[in-house]
């Protein structure tokens, strides 16, 4: 399985509100990033978290973002930045 | 809407207690138990399934139980969900011990 | 005595208040679910034994060893940051087949990372023990994410401006353990007096390693 996004493109974690378990920080949610890492395919938490066998797998990102572009009033120099790791299919492509 | 057990980024002005340690005999009963059940040999439950246990219990416990309080009532909830054992049984089981130990204490 | 495992008995009894122990109902939970599960024969009781014995083993002291092996032996170093938990395997000797992915984050004199999970509190368990009460606490994980440096300042770590603070949120599949930057004044030492420099909280990035 091979992942969408490659290392150093932008992407955007989406917006949706699931109802279920999921993975995604809610903080998260629309923000701009950049991918720094691909993990592989994962088995799916979303449907494991039901007891489902976790099909199909899911590929999985390092993200980085900018502290400044998840708060407005990021209180700390500009450089400061936070990762985590998101599935493909709660990105978009970048600008 | 955030979900309750969704934190960061919440607004939260208490500072951290670097004191306090909750890893006492009853958590590590609890994280013994969880690990044997989650076990690929056994599978009762994924983690994943653990997780969403937990994070399906009222807001109110979510809030105030300690961590591995939340595990054990998860544990609770998943065992009774797939079967193994009926929340009748276990509130049984539950009276039994505290009369028994009403009755070590006052025998 | 009845027929029941009393074995735990001085354990069980009483809850500690205000201690972060668990009130009685909770207690007694569990009491009732192990028995039920080991009277259908779901589990056996020495597995529970068993395993309260591995459960002790898991120390800091074993992610210290993988820290202080990546400082000094560059080969070992490559294979941490290439395949984490096939280094850890092979330095520690322990079977992680059951163990999420582990991944190693150098901390550098220009970046610091600092790890969290803010969802649940996932954490490295096999090579680490259990995780410090503050690291599953409400507060850390609401807070740590959008100010990093207060929290850090509550554990008197204070880092420059010009340092990349990176907080790392252990959202899925991977536990990360933070590689320390070595310490000024450790050179020659051996790695067990290597190892009694780093501390746990330095491999969750809340602290540094210690000075010699």
């Amino acid at each position: 399985m091979e992942g969408r996004y490659q290392v150093g493109e932008r992407v955007v974690v989406r917006s949706d509100t699931p109802k279920g378990y999921c993975r995604t920080p809610f903080y998260l949610r629309g923000r701009p990033g950049v991918v720094t890492g691909q993990l592989g395919p994962f088995l799916d938490p979303e449907k494991m978290g039901y007891g489902l066998p976790g099909l199909p797998k899911r590929f999985l990102y390092t993200v980085r973002f900018g502290q400044s572009g998840l708060w407005s009033d990021y209180d700390g120099p500009a450089g400061d930045t936070l990762i985590a790791d998101i599935f493909e299919h709660w990105l978009d492509p970048g600008e | 809407m955030r979900s309750t057990h969704d934190l960061g980024g919440a607004p939260w002005d208490e500072m951290l207690d670097l004191e306090v340690n909750d890893v006492t005999p009853f958590a590590r009963r609890v994280t013994a138990l969880v690990e044997i059940l989650r076990h690929p040999s056994k599978q009762v439950f994924v983690t994943d399934e653990l997780r969403r246990a937990i994070e399906s219990l009222p807001k109110n416990d979510y809030l105030t139980l300690t961590y591995y309080e939340k595990w054990i009532r998860a544990v609770k909830a998943l065992v009774v969900e797939k079967g193994v054992l009926s929340q009748e049984e276990i509130d049984a089981r539950v009276e039994e011990i505290l009369r028994r130990r009403e009755a070590d204490k006052t025998g | 005595m009845s027929g029941h495992d009393h074995s735990h008995e001085s354990e069980n009894l009483p809850p500690l208040e205000g201690a972060g122990g668990p009130a009685l109902e909770n207690l007694v939970l569990e009491e009732a679910i192990r028995e039920l599960l080991i009277e259908k024969e779901v589990i056996e009781a020495r597995e529970v034994e068993r395993l309260l014995e591995v459960l002790q083993t898991r120390r800091p002291a074993l992610g210290a060893r993988l820290v202080t092996r990546i400082w000094t032996d560059p080969d070992f170093r490559k294979l941490a940051l290439e395949n984490g938990k096939a280094a850890a395997e092979l330095e520690l000797g322990i079977n992680l087949v059951e163990a999420p992915e582990i991944i190693f984050l150098e901390n550098t004199p220009k970046r610091h990372h600092l790890v969290v999970c803010t969802l649940c509190s996932c954490y490295p368990t096999y090579i680490m023990g259990p995780s410090p009460t503050w690291y599953r606490s409400k507060a850390f994980r609401a807070r740590v994410v959008k100010e990093p440096r207060a929290v850090l300042a509550e554990f008197n770590t204070d880092l420059p401006e010009d340092v990349e603070i990176r907080v790392v949120d252990s959202t899925a599949e991977v536990r990360y353990l933070v590689v320390p930057v070595r310490p000024g004044g450790s050179e020659g030492m051996n790695r067990e007096a290597l190892a009694r420099l780093v501390n746990r909280d330095s491999m969750i990035g809340a602290a540094l390693a210690d000075s010699p």
